[in-house]
């Protein structure tokens, strides 16, 4: 079952594309990324999704929910992580986590205080004390406390360190488990090669491809680099049988060879590649 | 109200707001009622030294101030309304950057981002930031409404008109909260790059200079005073038309126009913010 689904959403700014017919799938369930370049595109599908941005054309749903018409309902389940972290300032963190809390029907203080510990955040600061790394840790504490069914995230784990970094996806993982959907935009290549199910890739505000991570298209997509004795060098993605692949290497006279599957780096550079 | 309003959101915000402004609220309210204060209570000086040389001003610098030859400090009423034409003006401009920085502050610093991640929609927003405003300039006109009776009872010497002076804030409340309205109105469609409070204090002040033409060239196109709430609802046009003694022909039909307006843009206002791109 797909949570959110988006069907051919445009957004244009003036006469500046924000996206242009844009169609996703995110199943129940799955670590869903968005990876492209800066202003490719991100930031205005996941605006559009949560009613920020009224897109131009095209239709958008999480869980079955309008996300023109019925942003209550979709609020209500879904939690989102803004990709800049800026909050009132003077104001103390446990302040804002219970004021976001106020809105919530289910008021859990004992899970916002073991969040902050989980995520060693000093509830008692200011919040224009708190660097970018710990203003981002209030987002991701303000996204979980209202225990959704669907989080979107934009650059969840921008500022953060790498242990903190893993703290996050730590707790996405288990979110998962709960049967929780996650979409996140990254611009992080490791982590969404690490973490996520599937991953879409958008160039100038077009999706361009979808990744299965762990999908069997994906584990035949072998990258070969190998040098010949003339000191000629290949380089390319090779699909094909892998024994093939060897039998054709065997005749060769070569230098150094490398085989490895392909990086989502890899795919994601190949689509900018020449910019 | 429709199934997407509740008012427990609404006051969520309410409070929040309140509380981060409270500081703020304290700093004006000591302003206003530090000035009305240091003004009313020198009204037996200004009476006994100035009342003479008001008189003697020309008619067109009087209006600047909104007197009139028939208002200069005989008593303590014409004197607040004097007075209060200062603290008015003062007042419209907070009224009228508040509104407008309501929303704007939220988009320009980012903050409103925080109120998209919490389940609360656009209209809940609008309504709580509307309502603390309000109430904020409603501190500040209530401050200020009890200095001027306060100050009445020790320096008035007999000449007070309380209902006189509580008709002043009462009507000229409605072009105050009129600017309210103005600057979340404009809040809710101008682009980011556009500063509504700096558009809003514009339409303030084109306003007034017009009222003030139209007080000067009133034989010929008098009417474009009434295009200036702040001149219709001065407090010496009240004051005069209170007493009996009046030049401008004071009626609540220009009052009721201005109100019509405020619930227009209240309303204007909110249906713009719920189609605002939030970029």
């Amino acid at each position: 079952m797909n949570t959110i689904v988006i069907k051919s959403m445009t957004k244009y700014y003036g006469k500046n594309k924000g996206i242009e017919n844009v169609n996703l799938e995110v199943k129940e369930g799955e670590i869903f990324g968005f990876v492209g370049k800066n202003g490719a595109g991100k930031t205005t599908t996941i605006r559009s999704l949560l009613n920020m941005i009224t897109p131009n054309s095209g239709q958008a749903s999480i869980c079955g929910l309008d996300c023109l018409r019925q942003t209550k309902e979709i609020k209500k389940i879904t939690a989102y992580l803004p990709g800049e972290v800026e909050y009132y300032q003077g104001m103390k963190v446990i302040d804002l986590l219970n004021y976001a809390l106020s809105f919530c029907e289910e008021k859990d203080y004992a899970y916002v205080n073991k969040l902050c510990e989980y995520f060693e955040l000093d509830k008692n600061r200011k919040i224009n004390e708190l660097s970018l790394g710990n203003r981002k840790k209030i987002g991701v504490i303000q996204a979980l406390l209202k225990k959704p069914k669907v989080i979107i995230l934009d650059e969840p784990t921008s500022g953060l360190d790498p242990l903190m970094q893993a703290k996050v996806f730590d707790v996405l993982i288990k979110e998962k488990k709960k049967g929780v959907t996650i979409f996140l935009s990254s611009h992080n290549l490791q982590e969404i090669e690490k973490y996520c199910d599937r991953v879409a890739i958008i160039k100038d505000g077009e999706i361009v491809e979808v990744i299965e991570m762990n999908g069997k298209a994906r584990e035949k997509k072998l990258l070969v680099r190998y040098v010949t004795s003339d000191n000629t060098e290949q380089k390319y993605v090779y699909t094909g049988n892998i024994n093939d692949l060897i039998a054709e290497l065997n005749k060769m006279d070569l230098t150094s060879l490398e085989i490895k599957y392909q990086s989502i780096e890899e795919e994601f550079q190949k689509f900018y590649k020449g910019e | 109200m429709s199934k997407n309003f509740e008012f427990k959101r609404s006051l969520n915000i309410f409070k929040a707001e309140f509380k981060m402004r409270f500081k703020g609220t304290i700093i004006w309210l000591a302003l206003i009622v530090g000035m009305m204060a240091m003004y009313m209570l020198m009204y037996p000086v200004i009476d006994d030294i100035m009342g003479e040389k008001l008189a003697l001003m020309p008619e067109e610098l009087l209006q600047i101030f909104g007197m009139s030859k028939h208002s200069v400090v005989d008593n303590y009423n014409s004197y607040f309304a004097m007075i209060y034409q200062i603290i008015f003006i003062i007042l419209c401009c907070y009224g009228v950057s508040m509104g407008a920085n309501a929303l704007y502050d939220e988009e320009k610093t980012k903050s409103i981002e925080f109120l998209n991640s919490v389940q609360v929609s656009r209209l809940e927003i609008y309504v709580g930031k509307f309502l603390v405003i309000m109430v904020n300039l409603l501190i500040l006109v209530m401050g200020s409404l009890i200095t001027t009776i306060l100050c009445g009872l020790v320096v008035g010497e007999g000449t007070v008109d309380n209902m006189a002076i509580i008709s002043v804030y009462k009507i000229s409340g409605i072009t105050l909260f009129f600017f309210v309205a103005l600057g979340f109105f404009l809040a809710s469609f101008l682009k980011k790059d556009i500063k509504p409070s700096m558009a809003g204090l514009s339409i303030l002040f084109v306003t007034y200079i017009i009222g003030y033409l139209g007080e000067l060239v009133a034989d010929k196109i008098e009417f474009i005073k009434m295009l200036s709430p702040i001149h219709i609802t001065s407090a010496s046009a009240i004051m005069d038309s209170t007493m009996g003694i009046g030049t401008l022909d004071y009626n609540l039909l220009p009052v009721a126009i201005i109100t019509l307006l405020m619930f227009g843009f209240i309303v204007g206002g909110a249906v713009l913010y719920r189609k605002r791109d939030f970029l």
